[in-house]
């Protein structure tokens, strides 16, 4: 039986500046933007609802891919501020939502895939290292067994 | 007792004639005023169980005695011919941190002076004991207490009620932010089953329309059965409950109906 449903989304964050190595995403900063923004737009009943079951589910720093976890309802809240989150350590940031899943698995399969994407457009310019960077995705999911297959 | 029906409001702060007249205008037919208690303020101070006890027992007595006798006199002084269409009942609300204190208010002398129960529990592992026991009728929750949709369903099969409620909503933006929290938490663990909407009025501006209660519910996450269930039927079994427990085990309640003879 489903209690409840959940909806998590995949989001690309980007920022303008070049040096990306100083750039580090935390999440409790990035919930507490998130939750603020929601605030601006819906007021109290936004963040009323959407407390209740939101969460940063994973952050990675490499390849700035995050991945939002709400409930199915005020998901709606969370897609629609995505476009007017600006602005992340008093530096300038977008953030463009890439895919809403209903589970995290469909997700880790579109993070995959998109990685591998990525990959094949550029591998000329990459190195090794780089790559195995990109490609990694690990921490996505709790289970083991599905680690073993990336 | 009269069978209950109408729109209920099962928690009024305080009660004078002014509050009383704006229930009747606004067409509630039941409303309940509330006294809470914090238990665990009581005194706590000789380590002699048995002298422990009876020390709080009498400290909780004058409690009861200093809070049961405000409510009472208001209620049949103030206005006795709203009385027909007004039916006001006493209603207790006790804070508690163990199981033993609920125990030890249902002791109290002045405990059957009150109508209905409420629970606030103050732990998180309190809880469970409390949708367990069965003389529990009301039980308050907080942001901060976590329900698990089992406990939710046991307390659902008890006829145990949950209680939201809207004054305290109006006026401040953390309240507001956490009722609705609390609310929408509810719809997730157990799909806001058994919940009753309460004013928690302390003055004559917090009462609401009953109509304007029930649109409340768009807000809290009800069903459309669910916002008018939460008013009126919820209440009613709420006090048809209270109303069991003072009679023991029983099925059907047979009164004499007093007959005026012309």
């Amino acid at each position: 039986m489903v209690r409840f449903k959940n909806r998590y989304m995949v989001v690309q964050l980007s920022n303008f500046e070049d040096n990306d190595l100083d750039f580090k995403i935390s999440d409790k900063e990035l919930n507490l933007t998130v939750l603020n923004m929601i605030k601006t737009l819906f007021g109290d009943f936004g963040v009323g609802a959407i407390r209740t079951c939101f969460k940063v589910h994973y952050c990675n720093p490499s390849t700035k891919i995050i991945i939002f976890k709400t409930r199915h309802g005020p998901h709606k809240f969370l897609s629609s501020i995505i476009p007017f989150v600006n602005e992340l350590q008093g530096k300038p940031i977008r953030l463009s939502t890439l895919y809403i899943g209903a589970s995290l698995f469909q997700c880790y399969k579109f993070i995959q895939n998109y990685q591998k994407g990525l990959v094949r457009k550029l591998h000329k310019t990459l190195t090794i290292q780089t790559k195995e960077k990109i490609l990694n995705v690990t921490g996505v999911l709790k289970f083991n067994k599905f680690q073993v297959y990336s | 007792m009269r069978v209950p029906s109408g729109y209920c409001d099962l928690r009024v702060e305080h009660i004078n004639a002014n509050i009383i007249d704006a229930y009747v205008k606004h067409g509630y037919s039941l409303i309940a005023v509330n006294t809470t208690v914090n238990c665990s303020l009581l005194g706590v101070s000789s380590s002699n169980k048995k002298k422990r006890k009876i020390a709080e027992c009498n400290d909780e007595v004058k409690v009861n005695e200093d809070k049961d006798w405000i409510p009472i006199p208001k209620s049949t002084n103030v206005c006795n011919h709203h009385n027909l269409k007004l039916t006001i009942l006493n209603r207790l609300t006790i804070q508690i941190t163990n199981i033993g204190q609920l125990q030890q208010t249902l002791n109290a002398r002045n405990f059957p002076k009150y109508n209905i129960l409420a629970v606030e529990p103050l732990n998180d592992h309190l809880f469970q004991n409390l949708v367990t026991s069965p003389s529990v009728d009301i039980i308050i929750c907080k942001v901060k207490t976590k329900i698990t949709p089992k406990d939710y369903s046991v307390a659902v099969d008890k006829n145990i009620h949950f209680e939201l409620s809207y004054a305290p909503m109006l006026m401040d933006s953390v309240t507001r932010q956490n009722t609705l929290t609390l609310a929408h938490m509810l719809h997730i663990k157990g799909k806001s089953k058994n919940i009753i909407l309460t004013s928690g009025a302390i003055n004559r501006l917090d009462i609401r329309n009953p109509y304007d209660a029930m649109n409340l519910g768009f807000l809290l996450g009800f069903s459309r059965k669910q916002t008018k269930e939460s008013i009126t039927d919820c209440c009613h079994s709420v006090i048809l409950k209270s109303y069991g427990r003072k009679l023991g085990k029983s099925a059907i309640n047979l009164m004499p109906i007093k007959t005026t003879s012309s």
